[in-house]
Formats: structure tokens, C-alpha cells, sequence
């Protein structure tokens, strides 16, 4: 199972909203697409379900182009692309089975898929009467329904509460259980390390990153660390740390220190601390790697 | 290609959607009222005149053409353009079928919906012309058959708009101004450009009633317009059932060329 851009294009006009996008996932995995508004997220995976026509290059799926062989390209395909309306008069289990009917899939398994969102009580209910969030949950479960192996995400927790969001991202969890490859965009930083295995950054409509998580975490790896003690911290004695090359006195209890290498160096720092007689009792990176890479890839401010 | 089993499968969810609708009910209660008002209209301004049944099933099968517009602008105006304007396409639309499958169950639907209707409203004026007059003439089922005819076609012709179109209601705000104008289109053609304007969907439809006219039909009739007076054709019936067919296959092809290729941005 793989999605693959090859130079994808879309323009409107005079503007690029995708430029010569080249982009291959491959294999059971969850890829987080990331970007600014505006940067193509959402066109490219339009691209991908054939709610769009590419101006150039071409969207393939399990190697069919999905303008070319749409029906072979989506069969084993479930989306959820921005928020979707539904038919107001409808019930989340005449949906589902409309969905099943329209694929002509085989492997449907609509009380499951609403299960599984936490949905299936209100599956005789007219969906006109739904939250934006409950509605996202059905859009959810209408992507799972006929159990596909890809799944295109956009944005999937949003308009739902913590708890929701919380959920959904443990459903995705558990997707990734089952041997699929889920392509999900997003704009929250934390989802996508939290859930994915890797990342594609993308911004003005040309692909700035696409690398496995861990290697994005280890290149932007945090050089700052933040030191709480149980007792005063001298900040002066710290600096006399191989390694070290700013320390930032937040409080007697704590500090902030920067230092100029990679993880031995940060290992060494807190030794050196314990040595000094420091009772530790936090010892943690200072931001998020991934923000970091993120900004910095965008030219946004690190700070 | 169109998948049968999937629009046989499909066009039951178009029809339980039209069942729900708040539209439905008040399309029904017009029908209603446009049959009552057909059949009492004569006695409003005399309790004691006396209408023969030919007169009454030929008053049916003209207004039947009016419960065919409102059809067509209740249920047929927003079927696809609602699609995009609530999004309610990103559902449906990422789908591993062609979406003139979708297009036909859409369509198929509609089509019985309003076939229902248009059956009550025949149904009651038969219902009353067997009670009152103790007859219903042969050529009312002629008549009706050929509103099938045009129902179809121009339910075709809206979905050609609201395939087009973002919003249902200038879907039937345009259709509503095609209809109601179409008499002036015609008027206006014959006289400026002298040409008969057979290509004109309300030229076939005239056939419903000229059903009754017999050999009438194919021959002119003059219409007087104050100072000004039109000489229109009467088609023969078999020129109205081409002409309705004609524009329910284009439409029905261009709706379905430009559902196809209709991006959501």
C-alpha cells in the first residue's frame, strides 16, 4: 500500500497551490502532513480522493492514478476531508449504509465503525442534530466503515473537545495496529509526534521535509535543558561544565542551561550537576524539537 | 459507465431523504391545491355552470405542467448544487464509484418522488371526473403519460443547472424565469428572427394538451397579444415526445459531463 505525488500541480490562476509536489509513503505507517494554512495541505490530499484535477504531475495510489483509474485508485481508500456535512434527514447508520452501497464494498461493518468512534448509541438519530464534533466523529467512522488499508485524514480531530481529540488520536493508534498506512494532515504539532512515525512539511505549495520522526526529533534535538533542584543551584559553578555555553538563572531552584553538542553532552551536564552536589529533581529539554524544525523549516520565529 | 445495481441500490437513500424533507410535505399540499382550484375554479364565479368533462381533463393536463415546475424547483433545483454547498460532497463524493452513478440514483430518485405526485394529482382528478361525470376521457392517460415525458425532462434540464451551480435557490430562481418566460422567448424569436423556435422545451410540452385537440394538432393556432398577434406551430405528437426527449438526453448529458469534472475548491 503507498501513496506517491509525482510533480503534482494545482494551480488557480496565477497562484501555486501545489507546486511539483514528489512525495512517496510507503507501507502500514502514519505520516503526518504538516504545514502553515494555506501551505496545500488540503489540496494535496483533494488531489489524492479526486475532489480536485491536478494542472500538472499526478496523484497515484497503489500505483493508479487516481485521475486516470479513479475506481481502482479509491477502492481501498477511506477519507475524511475537511469537515463534511451530511444529509440532515438522515441517521449515522442509513449513512454508513449508503457509504457501503456507493463502494460496493464487501467488508463493511458499519456498527463497528461507529463503536469504534463512540457513536453507535446515537446511530438512529437524524445527524441534522449533531455537533460539529459529533459530525466529525461520523466522517471518521464513514472513512473506516468499509475497513481500508489507506486512510487520508484531513485534519481529523478538528472541532472536538480534549477529550475528543484524546480519542480519536486513540483510535488512530489502534489503526496503526492493523497493518494501514494513514496519511493524516494536521496543524497540531503534538498530534503528529504524538501519533505519527513520519513527517512531511510542506509550505507554499512545495515540500520542504519528509523524513522519519525520530531522525526530525535527533536533527532539531532541543540544546537547552531546564534544571529544577530541591536546592539552591550555583549558576556560576555550572558554567565551568564541558559543553556548557549559557546558564540562565530562573530561580535559586532553577536554571536554564545551554550547551553546544548532542546528547553526551547533555548526559555529562547532569553528572556534572549531581557531582556539584544538586539534589535534581527535573531534568528536561526546554521546547519541542518538532516545533522547532517546524518553525525554523517555515522561517517562522524559534522563540 | 453507469453501475446499475449500485443506482438501484443508491436511489432508495434519494428517495427516503425527499421522504423527510419539509419540502415534500408542502409540494404535496400544493398539489393538492392546484388540482382543487382546477376543478372548483369555473364554479367560483358561477355555482351553476355547467363544465364538460372533456374541458375538465384538459384543465388537468395544463396544470399538471405547473405541478411538474414546482417539482422540479422543490426537489430537483438543489439536488446536486447542495452537494457542494454544504460540503455534503467531501462525503460522498471520494467514493470508488463514477459519479454519474451517483447522478442517476440522484435523478432516479427524484423522478419517483415526483411521480408520485404528479399520480396523485392525476389520480384526484380522475377520482372526481369518475364521481362527477361518471367518465374519464382516454386521452387524459394520453396526457399524463406525455407529463411523464415531461417531467422527466425537465427535471433533466434543472439538474443540468444544479450541476452547475454552488446554490440550489438560484438553480430555481433561474428555472422559475426560463419557465415563466419561456411563452416571451417565443414570442420574441417568431417575431424578430421569423423562425419557429421548435428547439424550445415548452413547444414539445404543448403536446400534454393539444393531446386533446386531435386533428388540430400539426396545424397553427394565432394567439392575440393587444395590438400584436403571434402565429405559433402545434406540433404533431410525436415532434413534442422528440423534442422533450431531446432535452431530457442533452441535459441529463451535460449534467452528468460537468458533475463529473465539478471540483471542490
Amino acid at each position: 500500500m503507498d501513496l506517491e505525488a509525482k510533480a503534482l500541480t494545482k494551480k488557480y490562476g496565477n497562484f501555486y497551490a501545489l507546486r511539483g509536489l514528489d512525495l512517496k509513503v510507503k507501507g502500514a505507517k502514519c505520516v503526518g502532513y504538516l504545514g502553515p494554512n494555506g501551505a496545500g495541505k488540503t489540496t494535496t490530499l483533494k488531489l489524492f480522493t479526486h475532489l480536485l484535477n491536478p494542472t500538472g504531475g499526478e496523484a497515484l495510489i497503489n500505483g493508479y492514478s487516481v485521475q486516470k483509474e479513479m475506481k481502482k485508485a479509491l477502492m481501498e481508500v477511506g477519507t475524511l476531508i475537511e469537515t463534511p456535512d451530511f444529509y440532515p434527514y438522515l441517521t449515522p447508520e442509513e449513512l454508513l449504509t449508503m457509504l457501503c452501497r456507493i463502494r460496493g464494498a464487501t467488508k463493511c461493518d458499519v456498527k463497528h465503525a461507529l463503536e469504534e468512534v463512540g457513536m453507535y448509541e446515537w446511530r438512529n438519530k437524524r445527524v441534522g442534530k449533531f455537533s460539529k464534533g459529533m459530525k466529525q466523529r461520523i466522517a471518521l467512522a464513514a472513512a473506516l466503515v468499509a475497513n481500508p488499508e489507506i486512510l487520508i485524514l484531513d485534519e481529523p480531530t478538528t472541532g472536538m473537545d480534549p477529550r475528543g481529540m484524546a480519542e480519536i488520536r486513540e483510535v488512530i493508534r489502534d489503526l496503526k495496529k492493523s497493518q494501514r498506512l494513514i496519511f493524516m494532515s494536521s496543524h497540531l504539532l503534538s498530534e503528529v509526534t504524538e501519533v505519527c512515525d513520519e513527517v512531511a512539511m510542506l509550505d507554499h505549495g512545495t515540500l520542504l521535509l519528509h523524513e522519519p520522526i525520530d531522525v526530525v526529533l535527533e536533527r532539531f534535538r532541543g540544546n537547552v535543558v531546564e534544571v529544577t533542584a530541591l536546592n539552591k543551584i550555583d549558576g556560576e559553578a555550572i558554567k565551568g561544565i564541558k559543553g556548557v555555553v549559557s546558564v540562565e538563572q530562573i530561580s535559586d531552584t532553577r536554571v536554564r542551561i545551554g550547551f553546544d553538542d548532542g546528547a553526551q553532552t547533555q548526559h555529562a551536564i547532569l553528572s556534572a550537576l549531581m557531582q556539584q552536589g544538586v539534589d535534581v529533581v527535573e531534568y528536561r529539554s526546554v521546547g519541542m524539537a518538532l516545533e522547532k524544525a517546524y518553525l525554523e523549516m517555515i522561517g517562522g520565529d524559534t522563540k | 459507465m453507469i453501475e446499475v445495481h449500485k443506482v438501484l441500490s443508491l436511489y432508495r437513500f434519494q428517495i427516503l431523504w425527499h421522504k423527510r424533507s419539509m419540502a415534500l410535505w408542502i409540494l404535496l399540499l400544493l398539489t393538492l391545491a392546484v388540482v382543487a382550484g382546477i376543478i372548483f375554479e369555473p364554479y367560483l364565479l358561477n355555482p351553476r355552470a355547467h363544465v364538460s368533462v372533456h374541458s375538465v381533463a384538459e384543465s388537468l393536463s395544463g396544470g399538471s405542467t405547473f405541478v411538474i415546475l414546482l417539482a422540479a424547483l422543490f426537489l430537483g433545483s438543489d439536488a446536486l448544487s447542495r452537494e457542494f454547498q454544504r460540503k455534503t460532497a467531501y462525503f460522498l463524493l471520494p467514493t470508488p464509484v463514477k459519479r454519474v452513478t451517483i447522478l442517476t440514483a440522484k435523478f432516479l430518485g427524484t423522478y419517483i418522488v415526483s411521480g408520485v405526485l404528479l399520480l396523485i394529482y392525476f389520480g384526484v382528478g380522475a377520482g372526481y371526473m369518475a364521481v362527477a361525470y361518471h367518465a374519464v376521457p382516454v386521452r387524459y392517460f394520453a396526457s399524463m403519460a406525455l407529463a411523464y415525458l415531461y417531467l422527466a425532462s425537465l427535471l433533466a434540464f434543472t439538474y443540468m443547472f444544479s450541476a452547475v451551480f454552488d446554490s440550489g435557490a438560484a438553480v430555481a430562481t433561474l428555472i422559475f424565469m426560463i419557465v415563466i418566460f419561456g411563452n416571451v422567448v417565443i414570442f420574441l424569436v417568431e417575431n424578430v428572427m421569423h423562425i419557429e423556435p421548435w428547439f424550445w422545451l415548452w413547444y414539445g410540452t404543448g403536446i400534454i394538451t393539444l393531446v386533446y385537440a386531435g386533428s388540430y394538432i400539426g396545424d397553427y393556432s394565432h394567439i392575440s397579444l393587444g395590438p400584436m398577434g403571434n402565429t405559433t406551430y402545434n406540433p404533431y405528437i410525436w415532434e413534442g415526445i422528440l423534442i422533450m426527449l431531446g432535452y431530457f438526453i442533452i441535459s441529463f448529458l451535460v449534467a452528468a459531463w460537468c458533475f463529473e469534472r465539478k471540483e471542490l475548491r
